[in-house]
């Protein structure tokens, strides 16, 4: 093979990524993906030249960015603040949780954020913490009782998203330790792929699915495990 | 102002909880966290009035001493109560509300009170768990689980078994360099004992399906498992799958011939074999014949 074949081939396998890319960025439910770093950098160059002029791109961006006192200020002043969105619905707690800014989160938390909002697209802040694997995001939204069964407009669940990275473990631990999600595991997504499907063809972790497994997960005899007067009554 | 938010919602129980005292927002507990509680204002009722709540729940019994390690309970009203310490910050108070029903609908006990969540430990998430963390942890609840069996409290036992596995499961996918192939044999035998006490659980409750899609597990890593065998016959013959029943219980007795409990399955299942082999052969005459 000549040094031309093999740019050949190189030059047809950068059109095929671009072309991926644009397909995904074009395809809502992938478009997440491209969260870019240009687009934050726009934003800053905006913010910078007069951030106090419009308090609701503020405290987006003091989510983003993990300005923990402007944000704090930004809350005391006007603590209907915490529930701004951006133009694709994002709050100022998506922000944080795609940006892995924990302390942010908490703190928005205290100040009454909603972890059931939804942006445009269906898709809660927790969504946006199993996307990129912020598992340390994941773990305190579940706490503050974020639904790791909730369906975006594609019908993907914070599962799925968590399940189609290749680097997913820490935030599939978090998930498949949980009691409730044997169902949501093999529940398929538009495109009909489930979380373990979706796990399967992207990387390593599909074993840990075992975790979810129905015949060790419940009695199903018994609707729900747990409840003894369910039993007292069959 | 401050709503009430659902902690837990299955047709069967709703678990409820509405913040009284706002607590340390960066401090939550999670898995294996230590916490100390004070619960007052304790109430329980049902359609009669006042009632009991069970004698087998820890939390709500009268020498409760505070902790609770998250994680580690047995009692299905102890455990969904955990539901709502792991929606809890350090410091919070809040009102909580429990209520359980039966299967056509009713009522059966509906408990209130305050939670004050006055300290929690903070842990590793289990993401950031040691493999050898995650094994530890993985045979403390299947210890737990063979006492339950003990006591016959199967379905508690079941779920001890469950969280074993996941634990067990978590260590995957097994990394050679970390992991020398002994500790990896330690690992499968642990994986084939949790299967085997699983299936146990389910046959209890006539679970055939599950009960045989365990034992599977168990014999696809140890083919040669003699309870995974014994239990699977159980399975296909409650399955009325009596020819893979009963090669199963054949190979038990090669391996163990003295084995009380087969030879019975055996011996309960030879007349029907017996027929099935009748029919066969007279069938395979009559096409011969």
């Amino acid at each position: 093979m000549s040094d031309e074949d093999d740019s050949d081939v190189e030059a047809k396998y950068f059109k095929e990524i671009s072309d991926e890319i644009q397909t995904l960025k074009k395809n809502p439910e992938t478009s997440g993906m491209f969260v870019s770093g240009w687009d934050d950098a726009d934003q800053d160059v905006d913010l910078v030249k007069d951030p106090k002029a419009n308090p609701i791109d503020h405290v987006l961006w003091a989510a983003e960015h993990n300005k923990l006192d402007t944000l704090r200020e930004l809350l005391v002043a006007k603590p209907g603040l915490v529930h701004s969105r951006d133009s694709d619905g994002y709050t100022p707690l998506h922000r944080a949780a795609y940006s892995n800014h924990l302390d942010a989160i908490s703190l928005l938390l205290s100040f009454g954020a909603k972890v059931s909002s939804k942006s445009e697209l269906g898709w809660t802040p927790l969504h946006s913490a199993c996307n990129w694997n912020n598992y340390h995001i994941v773990a305190r939204l579940l706490a503050a009782g974020a639904d790791p069964a909730a369906p975006s407009e594609g019908v993907q669940t914070p599962l799925h998203l968590a399940s189609h990275l290749s680097h997913c473990k820490s935030t599939l631990l978090l998930l498949l330790l949980r009691e409730d999600l044997v169902e949501v595991a093999r529940k398929p997504n538009n495109s009909g792929e489930t979380p373990e499907q979706l796990a399967r063809g992207h990387g390593i972790y599909a074993p840990l699915f075992e975790m979810v497994s129905p015949a060790s997960s419940y009695v199903s005899s018994l609707a729900f495990t747990c409840n003894r007067y369910l039993q007292t009554n069959k | 102002m401050l709503e009430e938010v659902i902690v837990s919602s299955r047709p069967d129980r709703v678990i409820r909880k509405k913040l009284k005292n706002p607590g340390d927002y960066t401090i939550v507990p999670y898995e294996d966290s230590r916490c100390k509680i004070k619960i007052t204002n304790l109430a329980c009722t049902n359609h009669l009035g006042k009632c009991e709540i069970e004698p087998e729940s820890k939390v709500f019994s009268t020498n409760f001493d505070g902790n609770v390690l998250i994680g580690d309970s047995d009692f299905f009203i102890d455990k969904d109560f955990e539901l709502i310490l792991q929606q809890m910050c350090s410091g919070e108070t809040c009102e909580v509300n429990m209520v359980y029903r039966d299967g056509s609908g009713e009522l059966v006990k509906e408990i209130s009170c305050d939670v004050e969540l006055k300290e929690v430990t903070e842990e590793q998430l289990i993401s950031d768990w040691s493999w050898e963390r995650l094994m530890e942890a993985s045979i403390h609840h299947k210890e737990k689980g063979v006492e339950l069996v003990k006591e016959k409290r199967i379905l508690d036992a079941f779920r001890r078994f469950s969280k074993a596995l996941k634990m067990v499961v978590a260590i995957e996918p097994i990394d050679p360099e970390i992991i020398d192939e002994e500790k990896a044999v330690a690992i499968t035998d642990l994986k084939v004992k949790l299967y085997n006490n699983l299936a146990h659980c389910q046959l209890q409750y006539n679970e055939y399906e599950a009960a045989l899609d365990l034992c599977n597990r168990a014999i696809k890593y140890d083919p040669e498992n003699v309870k995974a065998l014994y239990r699977r016959s159980l399975a296909y013959t409650g399955l009325e799958m009596y020819v893979e029943a009963w090669a199963d219980i054949q190979r038990v007795l090669q391996i163990t011939p003295a084995e009380k409990a087969a030879v019975q399955q055996s011996r309960h299942l030879k007349p029907i074999i017996d027929r099935i082999n009748e029919d066969y052969s007279s069938v395979v005459k009559k096409m011969f014949s």
